[in-house]
């Protein structure tokens, strides 16, 4: 009896109002919206893993090049005439970076046994060699950078035009200050593991392994080119080593195989290019993957403690931030932060 | 029959209501570090607004640096990414200059400031919750002019 007397009056609202129509799509939308940024994230968190297990094998590899030789490979080693003032180094030919040292202990020992290492990295084979992809050398989180960096002109000695230098995510510590890779710098002021010509191996790093940085991420910052073209970043990470330009005595760019503590982690991108050359970067948010001497590997994030303390305030009496301790090997400070 | 229909109404409208605050709750969550409070203000070198000038607060102890660039009209804000604003809460050194090296290594950029502003310098900020301004007026004879800080 109910019923029958309640249909009819249902039977004139059959359809939904505009209103009860904009609710659901309302509810719908906020769903959809709390649910694609956590689908996002959750592959960002797959990249990130992706990228600390790179890292863990690149730190590796570096480890046990130590067991084999006692000391770490070379930040960067040059060929031809050695130890020429800055500026003045013509005829010193390209330099090979401590990526290509390690490649025997990563499984890449195909490309290594016929690297010639005596010959620059623009002649034959290397030419061809220093092209191969190498699987761990890439973040996956970078994947809108190209494939290789190409260097100068093919009238420059040291071109490296086509297809040019694989490019890398990955770059070796070298200490604290800027100009901490330099080979013709203070000792004191070269206190990351790494340098150009760098011997070092455990027994130098007396703030202990597992609070010193190996190695960390770097961003692409130009268009994988390295002259003559609009918006090319000179200092641009790459793999096998960082060949140079023949021009106007500004040689080599150790910025591209080495990044320090002074700056901190992802400057954002109107920061000047002093600033970017030298620091960690990475595309993951809130932070970088750096992998440490004891084999971990850790993401710190870009507010960790970090005054900038340069290499004359710090031979002043100026202590060090938190990241800057991490990178230096030898400044005996205690790090107080949780990684 | 009238009546009703228009309590109908007004639960829907209540709804949407809800739902709106709903959304601008769950927006809004989670956005911001606590740490950062906005910076902005005026540089001027002699007088003169300095535009395309580096602007940097390094945090004296915990935290790190915040940049900023300043506009034709010596205008500058402070970011800590490139999509949050702000500069660390607290004590910070600032750093002012327009010297940089090319992005392709053709060569340098040219410092104006002196050194007392940027590489040694004696610029102190003390950043506080909520809205900070800082207006600096600079003097090109405070000291003598280094060039691109490779220190």
């Amino acid at each position: 009896m109910f019923r029958k007397t309640l249909r009819p009056q249902f039977s004139r609202h059959k359809a939904f109002t505009l209103v009860e129509l904009l609710v659901v799509i309302a509810i719908i939308g906020i769903l959809i919206g709390m649910l694609l940024p956590a689908v996002q994230q959750v592959r960002e968190a797959a990249r990130r893993v992706t990228c600390s297990n790179n890292l863990r094998q690149i730190g590796l590899a570096m480890m046990n090049y130590e067991s084999s030789y006692q000391q770490f490979p070379p930040g960067g080693i040059w060929i031809g005439p050695d130890k020429l003032p800055r500026g003045n180094r013509a005829g010193r030919g390209s330099g090979w970076a401590w990526s290509a040292f390690i490649l025997p202990f990563m499984e890449q020992n195909n490309i290594y046994d016929v690297l010639d290492f005596p010959a620059r990295l623009s002649d034959q084979p290397n030419r061809n060699l220093v092209a191969s992809i190498i699987p761990s050398a890439v973040c996956p989180s970078a994947s809108n950078q190209p494939q290789h960096f190409k260097i100068g002109t093919d009238s420059d000695a040291f071109g490296m035009t086509d297809p040019g230098i694989t490019a890398t995510n990955y770059v070796a510590c070298a200490g604290a200050f800027f100009a901490g890779a330099y080979y013709d710098r203070p000792l004191e002021r070269k206190n990351g593991i790494y340098a150009e010509d760098s011997t070092n191996g455990f027994g130098d790093i007396s703030d202990g392994a597992s609070n010193t940085i190996l190695a960390g991420e770097a961003i692409y910052y130009g268009v994988g080119q390295s002259r003559g073209v609009p918006g090319a970043f000179f200092w641009d990470p790459r793999w096998f080593g960082s060949s140079r330009h023949n021009a106007g005595g500004r040689a080599d760019a150790p910025e591209a195989l080495f990044r320090v503590g002074r700056s901190r982690i992802n400057p954002p991108s109107f920061a000047g290019n002093a600033e970017k050359r030298n620091a960690f970067g990475s595309h993951h948010p809130g932070g970088a993957t750096f992998g440490l001497a004891d084999g971990s590997v850790h993401f710190l994030r870009e507010t960790i403690g970090n005054n900038e303390t340069t290499y004359n305030q710090y031979i002043g009496g100026q202590t060090l931030g938190t990241f800057q301790r991490l990178t230096a090997r030898n400044d005996g400070l205690v790090i107080a932060e949780d990684l | 029959m009238t009546r009703n229909r228009i309590a109908k109404r007004t639960i829907s409208n209540r709804s949407v209501v809800a739902l709106a605050c709903l959304a601008a709750v769950t927006i809004l969550a989670g956005c911001g570090n606590p740490n950062l409070a906005d910076v902005r203000g005026v540089v001027t070198l002699d007088g003169k607004p300095l535009p395309d000038a580096f602007v940097k607060f390094i945090p004296v102890t915990e935290g790190a640096a915040s940049y900023g660039k300043t506009e034709a009209d010596g205008s500058y804000r402070m970011k800590f990414t490139d999509d949050e604003y702000g500069a660390f809460i607290g004590s910070n050194h600032v750093s002012i200059g327009t010297g940089d090296v090319k992005a392709d290594n053709s060569g340098s950029i040219p410092e104006v400031v002196p050194n007392v502003y940027n590489t040694r310098t004696t610029l102190l900020a003390e950043v506080t919750k909520g809205r900070n301004t800082f207006d600096f007026e600079l003097k090109s004879d405070a000291g003598k002019v280094e060039k691109v800080d490779m220190d």
